[in-house]
């Protein structure tokens, strides 16, 4: 414990110093600007950071993608408040109250309630992200193959469970994720899968220019492909956050933050999904549910504290597991391999200052999100008013650059236009991207930890489900499938409303 | 003031059915594609540890999904009829996106026109045509060209910048 302590002020005091300042003030920056221009996500921002990132020392680099990773959901709040239009998944539920109150005339003060959650969540996120990390890299220490199989499965199936409509098409676009990762030599023989002959694809398909087809070139084609809408941006009122709020709602802001952290450490559940949850939580419990909807501050309060805790939320797994959370933390999670850090089991052991590193990179990316929240605030709302035909062709050529620019290689700018075209025409069939991610960042890992596992037991199935971690992870997969079959959940239903009624009956 | 958002709509259950064949066929490739693959049963390897293993399965769990989905849509389609899809498609502002952007990172990069010059060549382009409409209903059609070519030399001039001088990464 206190050697924790002496290794996180170490970390602490070799961030404190001007460049790593200035970096914060600069990632922390795009990322609010990308965060406020609708379509744009924080796993977009990531990736073409990565690229532009590639050459400086890893701490630099990870602090930049760290800073404009929690910048960009920050920024989504801008326009949720002001357009009803989420500037990224994770502030759709933003919308529902913040932009009530904008039309109420209180836009200035929704922004400063959201500058107050999302600071608070995501403080509350870094001291479980201090705490958590070594702990769970601690117990991933005992996890073989077998345990890492289902993780990786897990994260994959709840990320297709939760992504978006349509749990079926999460799952087959999680399946077909998991394929993609598999294209290319194969990790424990070295022989050719799916190459076709291509010799570029041998090293399989880049992740980076991958993903910047998925979220960049795709969103491109989606945004520019559907006719303008006329939208009014509201006035805009003092935007400082209220102490008075933040006292007043310390309770919400306490759930949320477990909440927000908790559904950030599930493999595959992101940022929308924690600020959902809190959401529902604090309206379940509120003394002003008939506020919710209307411009209510606590719910506001709720969305913005889950969204960014669960940020420090998803990177602990990444960490301690090499399971990323989220599908931005999963491209972190790749940069930092980029930059040669291992995550997983193992990092607490090989580079145990690197986990305060990041600690302290997360703490330094929350305070430039204060600095951006307390000034600056109508100047970058400037970026809003920017037409989408001028931003997303400039979108575009940092797409061809990025995608190029990690190999130098031009076959990766080819892998980036594919991507985007087969994403843009699945994205208009609702399948969901965020699956996609997970399974081509988890494919290796579950590829090689079922057939280790399996030569491991000498072709016996029966440890991946008899090992205790690992029955309890098939257990939740499988009856996460199962719930989405009518007939069962039905049943489980009527269940669990039978228990609870024998169980009021006899407390009464 | 304007800004052009997605919008979201369920596709059309007969899309469903087609996306859903086409995925039963990938899937089925898969299989068939793992199933052919060196079993590299020369060099000992088990069968479960063979390369082709975990691609196989995977095959097999598109084709289920995909069955699922095309056996709800089917059911869909009788329900409710061939229902038309509900969102509106630009078909000639996406035809010209995909133009120019695969004219610009096919054609252009890498082919010897220094990345400065193809790009601003593209951004000139995209962003005047996509602005025509509005512009010439407005009569602004010559300021409309000055601000993209502004953007368009601003842009590849900063990003040429940044990238190479600042950052050291090379351009294509």
């Amino acid at each position: 414990m206190l050697e924790g302590l002496f290794a996180l002020a170490r970390s602490l005091a070799a961030f404190f110093s001007f460049w790593p300042i200035a970096y914060t003030l600069g990632a922390t920056l795009v990322g609010v600007l990308v965060g406020c221009m609708p379509g744009l996500s924080a796993t977009l921002a990531i990736a073409l950071l990565t690229t532009l990132t590639i050459k400086m020392p890893p701490n630099d680099a990870i602090l930049i993608l760290i800073c404009a990773y929690v910048g960009t959901i920050y920024g989504g709040s801008r326009t949720a408040i002001l357009l009803n239009i989420p500037g990224t998944a994770a502030n759709a539920a933003a919308c529902l109250d913040g932009y009530q109150l904008a039309r109420q005339g209180k836009a200035g003060r929704a922004m400063g309630i959201a500058t107050a959650g999302s600071v608070m969540g995501s403080l509350f996120g870094v001291v479980c992200l201090a705490l958590l990390t070594p702990t769970l890299g601690e117990v991933a220490l005992s996890f073989g193959a077998f345990e890492f199989f289902w993780l990786a499965l897990f994260g994959v199936m709840m990320s297709g469970a939760v992504a978006g409509t349509d749990a079926v098409k999460g799952w087959l676009m999680g399946f077909v994720g998991l394929f993609a990762a598999l294209i290319g030599q194969d990790g424990m023989h070295a022989y050719d899968r799916f190459t076709f002959g291509i010799p570029d694809l041998g090293g399989g398909l880049s992740l980076i220019p991958t993903l910047v087809g998925a979220f960049g070139f795709s969103e491109i084609l989606t945004v520019l492909s559907a006719p303008a809408q006329k939208t009014t941006l509201n006035a805009v009122d003092s935007v400082l956050p209220r102490i008075r709020d933040v006292l007043k709602y310390w309770r919400t802001i306490l759930r949320s933050g477990v909440i927000g952290v908790y559904v950030g450490i599930l493999p595959g559940v992101g940022e929308d999904m924690a600020a959902w949850s809190s959401y529902a939580a604090a309206k379940r419990v509120s003394k002003e549910k008939d506020q919710f909807g209307k411009g209510s501050i606590e719910g506001l309060m709720a969305a913005e504290t889950g969204d960014n805790a669960s940020i420090p939320g998803g990177i602990i797994p990444a960490l301690a597991l090499a399971i990323p959370g989220s599908a931005p933390s999963a491209v972190l999670m790749a940069a930092m391999i980029i930059h040669g850090v291992q995550p997983g089991p193992m990092l607490m052991v090989n580079q145990p200052q690197f986990v305060y590193d990041v600690v302290a990179m997360t703490l330094l990316a929350t305070l430039g999100m204060l600095f951006y929240g307390l000034f600056l605030v109508r100047p970058l709302l400037a970026v809003i008013r920017i037409p989408r035909s001028i931003i997303m062709p400039v979108i575009f050529v940092l797409c061809t650059v990025g995608s190029f620019a990690i190999a130098s290689r031009l076959f990766d700018v080819y892998v980036m236009l594919g991507t985007g075209i087969a994403m843009f025409l699945l994205r208009r069939q609702n399948y969901p991207v965020p699956p996609f991610v997970l399974g081509l960042v988890l494919g290796d890992i579950l590829d090689k930890s079922l057939r280790r596992g399996l030569t491991l037991s000498d072709g016996d199935f029966a440890p991946f489900f008899t090992r205790p971690v690992c029955a309890v992870l098939a257990g939740i997969t499988v009856f996460t499938m199962l719930m989405y079959v009518p007939a069962f959940n039905r049943a489980v239903r009527s269940g669990l409303a039978e228990a609870k009624a024998l169980v009021l009956g006899r407390a009464s | 003031m304007s800004i052009e958002a997605p919008s979201e709509a369920r596709p059309s259950a007969r899309a469903d059915v087609v996306a859903g064949a086409i995925w039963v066929a990938i899937g089925a490739a898969i299989v068939a594609g793992s199933w052919h693959m060196d079993r590299l049963e020369r060099q000992g390897v088990q069968w479960f540890a063979a390369p082709g293993l975990v691609p196989g399965i995977l095959g097999l769990f598109i084709i289920g999904t995909a069955m699922i989905i095309v056996v709800r849509s089917i059911a869909r389609l009788a329900r409710d009829g061939g229902e038309p899809a509900g969102a509106a498609w630009s078909l000639r502002r996406i035809a010209l996106t995909l133009a120019l952007c695969l004219t610009f990172a096919v054609g252009l990069v890498g082919h010897g026109l220094p990345f400065g010059v193809a790009a601003a060549c593209y951004l000139f382009l995209h962003i005047f045509l996509l602005e025509l409409p509005e512009r010439r209903a407005k009569g602004e059609v010559r300021r409309g060209a000055l601000v993209a070519a502004a953007v368009a030399a601003g842009v590849a001039t900063v990003v040429s910048l940044v990238f190479q001088e600042l950052f050291l990464v090379r351009l294509p």
